[in-house]
């Protein structure tokens, strides 16, 4: 088993967006030459202990479109000779649509980007702007339209909803409006307002409010009814996809699948456990500078571990838990390991079991923290 | 360890208000004595048990042994018993103050005597204690010693007596153990009688049984001979003795006027009850020492395992626990909603605090307590009399007769400006007014008739509140007095929860009702379904709340590097669920069975 999903993580941003507790820093020119040195080091690093064969890359951020075209195409170049890059495997590139030129996509095009993830999280200026964001709705809707007519047929929008002051008529319009573009994936999150990001100051300081449990249940509710009338498939609880435009490196995730990982703070899980590389960029660069991974700290995983994130990974799948595969991986059955929480999960309707397949029903789906919170094991 | 001259032995407490640096001035008292060196010093020894220093408070009597070569040229052996600050525990300060002949009565030197160190002092009194008054933190800017000593006028003290201290800065430690030394009475008891021990404290080992503190009255004690508990008439062979320094130290033998532990192979911890006396086996003395005064429980509620599982080791644990506090009672109940637990008698609030977290923290269970009741007494229309100490139990309404209640003569001392406050208070909590005294100038004390229900809720912690903690509060047994008491029943989704009725005033019932679901609602979480709270009179509902539906409790992102930290909030999730009791369908959390204690 030496297959593994490939996140690159570029720490860069024009600035903070206000919700963003991501580790990102302002894009510094002088940061950059050691940062990419950096990263050929750690590829270099990364195939000697792994020799790994690559299913998918993902170059996720931060704002990877901040690097030029030719940084990301020689990036991606470093990775292909160094790894066993397999034919025609999914490759994502993290865009704003505000760093998207036509020839920044022609080069990502040529060196086999497939697919491109928009952060586009609404198409309300207004709310754009009371988020942070460098970029107007029209500035998304370009961005989109190039990169169609460059050829690209894979296409995603991350869009938020559950805003300070924004309203369900404004959010079906953003749903309605990214629709009318046709992407062909969509990932929608409800803001969660973190520690030590702008808008929790903001809250604080009473400038805003959070979002009625009501309202952000009701946005939630529209989104899947929505999108499912324009022929996206819910597949996870948050994304949304056109048949056969799932997302391949996403679903390494919740398949808890290994994945390896590049850049300062990215979190990675071969086959024995977990860890996750030093979140400073400075502190990062110098570890690979001398001939050195840059981990900042690897758990193994004891079965019981590798048991409870599995389920609480492969239960945000509408798909769900395949029985079979289950049983086979661990060599224990879900029932003999979780009785008296399935009863109790099946009598309050919040699971179903049929067949071969264990999921979450609708309301599972809602409730989703109070069902995984019993699949807990340690 | 040679035999020790008793002329040369002290033995005494320090009294002290809570945060007065009772627990300072003893570390500096070993420091000095070189009983233990700077080096091995935790700060604040003497509070051994986690939760002692976090709540800043000493729980359980401790004992140290020091070493002391006085200015006389005499080498001396001071035992210094530490005594608990909080009035709860004055059942324990009694047990220690019986073993000493002298007290340091350690005073803040800003704050001054404090309500609860009264108390304290005239227990010391009481017991014949020669009291040496210690002005601490004279090194605070807002320090007055002067006006401390006018304070020790008004108690009868003799100013001049005072030592001026710093236990912070280390000044005026030498002067402490000097007057130790020179004014405390040196211990009475006769070496050559059979041996007389008193048992102040007890603890249990894994290995060794129980290991019992005993302050030697008269004769001595030493490996291998064998002792009687004289309470329970039960011998066993001594297995080692010893003093505290401040770890356990072996010794060949302690006689009349030490203070020790002994280890004897008990194992069953009813055989070693703190206040029996130990005597010789082969040699008994005729009367037993008086011990103590047990102090009633007042303050009852039920404890139940959150795991059912668990009710065998809340026993042992209740039962060990009870080794050292006789006020601690328990026997076993059962609700419908909470299973199999025990209803468990203490002394007071804090008591009950107490003992809830170490049964939690020591002996690593998770309770559900209910909200604390007194025993009525319940005319049955069918003649019996039921002594209900559970609403849970009382009968139907129209069974009853005639309910009840316990009454108790309380007395409040408080300075004269406070009196008003109190009064009203005292009103409010269904008191009759008995009788008003001016003790001196500016001190009053107040005696009412109280129903000790209305008590045990919070009375004392609102008294507290009203007159800035300078009332001190003292209540005894009156007797019963019939009340239109009414219980109060309440339903948690349409289900009658057994563990939340309580008996109230049928004057007070529609007002409590209303806040006792209102407080309800406040610690229920959110469910996946609504549930309603209601509280009813027999089948009359006279309240009614609703608690919402949880209808969205999802993380939405979720990636590679999102797995661990939502991962830790889901274990935060299940830890939650796991303190709470499932009542029906509705997850009750440990503190919703202790609403109504919030109700103002």
């Amino acid at each position: 088993m030496n297959k593994f999903g490939l996140y690159i993580h570029i720490p860069f941003c024009s600035s903070k967006c206000y919700y963003c507790d991501f580790n990102s820093v302002e894009f510094k020119e002088s940061l950059l030459a050691s940062f990419l040195q950096a990263l050929e080091q750690e590829i270099k690093l990364i195939a000697a202990k792994y020799t790994p064969v690559i299913r998918s890359i993902f170059i996720g951020g931060g704002t990877p479109s901040m690097l030029s075209g030719q940084q990301l195409v020689t990036l991606l170049k470093q990775c292909q000779e160094e790894f066993d890059c397999q034919a025609g495997i999914e490759i994502t590139v993290e865009a704003n649509p505000e760093t998207v030129t036509a020839q920044k996509l022609k080069l990502l095009k040529e060196a086999g980007v497939n697919r491109l993830s928009f952060g586009v999280q609404s198409f309300d200026d207004q709310l754009l702007q009371k988020l942070g964001r460098r970029h107007t709705s029209q500035e998304a809707i370009r961005a989109f339209k190039l990169a169609r007519e460059l050829g690209f047929s894979n296409l995603n929008f991350d869009l938020m909803f559950a805003l300070p002051g924004q309203s369900l008529r404004d959010w079906e319009k953003t749903l309605i409006q990214a629709c009318q573009l046709g992407p062909d994936h969509l990932a929608t999150y409800n803001l969660k307002i973190e520690e030590g990001t702008i808008f929790a100051q903001q809250l604080q300081q009473g400038k805003i409010d959070y979002c009625e449990e009501e309202l952000d249940l009701a946005m939630y509710q529209k989104t899947v009814q929505l999108l499912a009338n324009e022929g996206y498939q819910q597949y996870e609880i948050s994304n949304f996809a056109r048949p056969g435009a799932e997302s391949i490196h996403n679903q390494i995730y919740w398949k808890n699948e290994p994945y390896l990982a590049l850049g300062p703070g990215a979190h990675f899980c071969d086959a024995q456990g977990r860890g996750y590389n030093l979140a400073d960029i400075d502190q990062y660069c110098q570890q690979l500078a001398q001939g050195q991974l840059s981990w900042a700290d690897y758990q193994r995983l004891s079965q019981a571990e590798k048991i409870e994130e599995s389920m609480i990974l492969g239960l945000r799948l509408k798909e769900g838990i395949l029985l079979d595969q289950f049983e086979k991986k661990y060599q224990t059955s879900i029932f003999d390991l979780y009785q008296d929480e399935l009863d109790d999960l099946l009598g309050q309707q919040l699971i179903e079991i049929k067949a071969d397949r264990m999921k979450l029903t609708e309301q599972g789906f809602l409730l989703a923290n109070q069902v995984l919170a019993n699949f807990i094991l340690t | 360890m040679g035999k020790v001259n008793q002329e040369n032995i002290r033995n005494f407490s320090i009294i002290a208000h809570i945060d007065h640096g009772k627990s300072t001035l003893a570390d500096r008292l070993l420091e000095f004595t070189g009983t233990i060196s700077e080096r091995e010093m935790e700060e604040q020894l003497l509070d051994t048990m986690d939760l002692e220093r976090e709540r800043g408070i000493t729980i359980k009597a401790q004992a140290v042994r020091m070493a002391y070569q006085a200015d006389d040229g005499e080498d001396y052996i001071l035992n210094l018993i530490d005594t608990p600050g909080h009035v709860d525990f004055s059942y324990e300060v009694s047990r220690s103050l019986a073993a000493c002949e002298g007290a340091l009565l350690v005073i803040d030197a800003a704050q001054g005597i404090e309500a609860q160190t009264l108390a304290n002092i005239y227990m010391a009194l009481e017991n014949d204690l020669e009291l040496i008054p210690v002005i601490n933190k004279i090194d605070l800017p807002n320090a007055n010693p002067d006006k401390v000593k006018e304070e020790l006028i008004d108690i009868g003290i003799d100013p001049d007596e005072a030592i001026l201290t710093s236990a912070i800065e280390g000044i005026g430690i030498k002067d402490v153990l000097e007057a130790v030394v020179e004014r405390i009475p040196l211990p009475s008891g006769e070496e050559d009688k059979p041996l007389k021990a008193l048992i102040f404290d007890s603890l249990y080992d894994p290995y060794r049984g129980v290991i019992s503190y005993y302050r030697v009255v008269d004769g001595a004690i030493k490996p291998g001979m064998e002792i009687k508990m004289m309470a329970t008439d039960t011998v066993f062979e001594v297995g080692e003795v010893g003093t505290f320094s401040p770890k356990m130290k072996k010794a060949e033998q302690l006689s009349a006027g030490e203070v020790g532990y002994v280890a004897a192979s008990i194992k069953d911890v009813k055989n070693a009850q703190v206040g029996d006396t130990i005597t010789d086996a082969n040699n008994p003395t005729a009367e037993p020492l008086p011990g103590y005064q047990p102090a009633k429980p007042m303050v009852f509620c039920g404890l139940y395992p959150v795991d059912g599982k668990d009710y065998d080791l809340l026993r042992d644990a209740l039962e060990k626990l009870q080794l050292n506090d006789a006020s601690l009672t328990f026997e076993a109940e059962t609700s419908e909603a909470l299973g199999f637990g025990y209803r468990t008698g203490f002394l007071g609030l804090l008591h009950m605090e107490i003992i809830q977290e170490r049964l939690e923290r020591e002996y690593d269970l998770d309770l559900v307590t209910t909200a604390p009741s007194v025993i009525y007494k319940v005319h049955h229309e069918n003649g019996e009399v039921l002594m209900v100490e559970n609403p849970a139990n009382m009968p139907d309404k129209h069974q009853i007769e005639k309910i009840e209640e316990p009454i108790v003569e309380a007395q409040i001392l408080l300075p004269e400006e406070y009196v008003g406050s109190a009064m009203e208070l005292a009103q409010d909590k269904r008191g009759q007014f008995k009788n008003m005294e001016y003790l001196d100038q500016v001190r009053v004390k107040l005696t009412y008739d109280l129903p000790l229900s209305e008590i045990v809720l919070d009375f004392f912690d609102k008294l507290k509140s009203n007159t800035r903690g300078y009332a001190t509060f003292d209540y005894e047994f009156k007797g019963y007095q019939e009340a239109d008491l009414v219980k109060l029943n309440i339903l948690v989704n349409k289900e009658s929860v057994d563990a939340l009725s309580c008996i109230v005033h049928r004057e007070f019932a529609y007002e409590i009702g209303r806040e006792l679901t209102k407080k309800l609602k406040e610690n229920i979480p959110e469910q996946m379904f609504k549930v309603p709270v209601q509280a009813a009179i027999g089948n009359d509902i006279i309240a009614r709340q609703t608690i919402r539906a949880k209808r969205k409790d999802v993380l939405q992102k979720c990636y590679g590097g999102d797995v661990s930290r939502k991962k830790k909030l889901l274990k935060k999730q299940k830890e939650g669920k796991k303190r709470m009791k499932q009542v029906g369908s509705v997850d009750i959390p440990q503190e919703a069975f202790m609403s109504v204690l919030e109700i103002d």
